[in-house]
């Protein structure tokens, strides 16, 4: 098929503005791979004599293996975490007394319209009485607990198509409602399951807010905080933050170049069932 | 009900309690005890003190304050209708049979996955008064449109909401182009034959039938850039003059970083019901618009 004049100035307009919309990432990467001297003198050309210098300081500098292994710590329990939890809430929902589990229901959905930020300053000193602040298990609570509403609303959506029959038969031939669960509910939630924790991984591996109020602890910061806090030391010395930011982006891309058509499809799903 | 009575304890004992508890103390409380702080002179050490409105009364003269709540609800709406309109755009072009539809998508949804603070950083590099925009408009010869872009008040607000849409416009777009996929072909091209251009019918049969996901990016665009927090922190502060502290900031630093807990809570309780009374009308309009058109 012969493509149109139309088509194809559409097609040259979009690859000009997809190389507007990647020119940051560019950059980063393009400098963080120059000389001192280059990058003062010549910063935004293309790099002339590729140095890997920097990068090798910032290893060294930077806490970058430590904040990986908290940032997978934290993300890992927060969401097994989350996800144990709402999908039992749910299953409670769904199996139990209709009327109780409306009542549930509709407390939870209404919460998701509160703003974050109202209960932010008393929850911050509720922790710190409880003497969470600092920890993994205080951050990781926390951040499970402001997910639950909208996990619920997910869960319960999705149940809501499941026919009670298949849970009544269940019940029929005697299988316990803790067997239901495990073996008969748990794997059919498995594809919300997938977009749950897509979405999830996404906010809680890039959340700044809570690390710098929960996490504060050098030898607990996650890889966002421990960029915050790079930068906030090597202020403007760009030669120093560009790897940086480099070597933190570059999982960020990797698992999304992986698993693309999932996260695609998991940010759709999870936004038109939202 | 599938449980005789006496296995109903047990039941919600396993399955509901412990999820629901962690809801209760962890978001529930916090969020209702909001109001009952921000009726007291709380500095978050000592026990808090009861002063009625004071706090409130305090906030209504605070230049701060109000400042912030206008900036986040501008900064809002910005945002708002710039993913809207560049999602869709996107969305569009990427469903009209042109090339490598699939890298392209790849290309532009990419940000998305990025953290704010990180992309921070990198526009700080765009931004700065010799940075890259405007080292290319002195290339060009635009000497007259270089700007101090964080820099000055005037634009410091903007420059980061272009950060934002230009963050996630790849997410709207997969949004806008998964609800492309459920338009039937059929019906724009029975639009063709009764003679329709192609804008009559981009405005009388695609558009209207997007309804769903300009809502859901709407409502989703709106609920996340009303708590912008990440990229105001790393690329201004809060500054100039105040021009971008946004709401969350405004707590942050008065709350947290003042010690002033029960006056900002005042703000954070006056912000719930600017927020709730906006999410209100909206939803309310959407689904009517939604309605309509369908």
């Amino acid at each position: 098929m012969k493509r149109s004049f139309r088509t194809r100035l559409t097609e040259l307009a979009i690859w000009v503005f997809a190389a507007i919309m990647s020119y940051p990432v560019f950059l980063v990467v393009n400098s963080s791979l120059k000389s001192h001297q280059e990058l003062s003198l010549e910063p935004f050309s293309l790099v002339r004599s590729v140095t890997f210098e920097h990068y090798e300081r910032v290893i060294q500098e930077a806490k970058i293996f430590l904040s990986f292994g908290n940032s997978v710590l934290v993300t890992v329990l927060t969401i097994a975490l989350a996800i144990v939890l709402s999908a039992m809430i749910s299953f409670s929902i769904y199996a139990g007394n209709q009327r109780f589990g409306r009542t549930i229901f509709m407390i939870m959905i209404a919460s998701i319209m509160i703003p974050g930020q109202l209960g932010m300053l008393p929850l911050y000193k509720l922790a710190s009485s409880l003497h969470l602040t600092n920890t993994y298990v205080g951050y990781c609570l926390i951040t499970a607990a402001s997910q639950l509403p909208f996990l619920v609303f997910l869960y319960v959506g999705f149940l809501g198509t499941i026919s009670r029959e298949i849970v009544e038969a269940a019940g029929l031939d005697g299988c316990s409602v803790y067997r239901l669960f495990g073996r008969i509910i748990m794997p059919l939630l498995k594809p919300i399951t997938a977009t749950a924790v897509i979405l999830l991984t996404l906010g809680i591996w890039n959340d700044f807010l809570g690390p710098l109020l929960y996490l504060q602890d050098s030898s607990k910061q996650t890889v966002i905080l421990m960029v915050f806090n790079y930068v906030h030391f090597y202020t403007k010395d760009w030669a120093s933050i560009f790897p940086l930011i480099v070597l933190v982006m570059l999982p960020n891309l990797a698992v999304y170049l992986a698993l693309q058509s999932y996260i695609v499809k998991g940010i759709a799903s999870g936004a038109l069932k939202g | 009900m599938l449980l005789k009575k006496e296995k109903r304890l047990p039941f919600y004992a396993v399955f509901l309690l412990p999820g629901f508890l962690l809801f209760l103390l962890f978001f529930m409380y916090p969020n209702l005890s909001s109001f009952y702080y921000s009726l007291t002179n709380w500095n978050g050490l000592s026990a808090p003190k009861y002063i009625g409105f004071s706090n409130y009364s305090y906030l209504l003269s605070d230049d701060k304050f109000f400042p912030a709540l206008f900036h986040t609800l501008r900064y809002a709406l910005i945002v708002t209708l710039g993913l809207n309109a560049l999602g869709l755009v996107l969305a569009l072009a990427l469903d009209s049979g042109i090339r490598f539809r699939n890298v392209l998508r790849t290309v532009f949804f990419a940000p998305a996955v990025l953290s704010m603070l990180v992309v921070s950083y990198i526009w700080i590099r765009i931004f700065d008064p010799d940075g890259s925009l405007n080292t290319f408009l002195r290339f060009l010869g635009l000497d007259g449109l270089t700007h101090l872009w964080l820099g000055d008040p005037a634009t410091a607000l903007y420059s980061i909401t272009a950060v934002n849409i230009w963050q996630f416009a790849g997410k709207s777009m997969v949004i806008f182009l998964a609800n492309l996929q459920t338009i039937p072909i059929e019906l724009s091209e029975a639009a063709e034959l009764d003679g329709a251009t192609k804008w009559q019918r981009f405005v009388h049969v695609t558009f209207p039938l997007l309804a769903p996901s300009v809502t859901i990016t709407t409502v989703l665009t709106a609920i996340d850039s009303m708590k912008v927090f990440d990229y105001v922190y790393a690329m201004t502060e809060g500054g100039p003059i105040e021009s971008t502290t946004t709401i969350t900031y405004f707590l942050y630093m008065q709350g947290l970083k003042a010690g002033q807990v029960g006056y900002a809570s005042a703000g954070a309780v006056i912000n719930f019901f600017v927020v709730a009374a906006i999410a209100i009308a909206m939803l309310g309009f959407l689904r009517r618009r939604e309605g309509r058109m369908q």
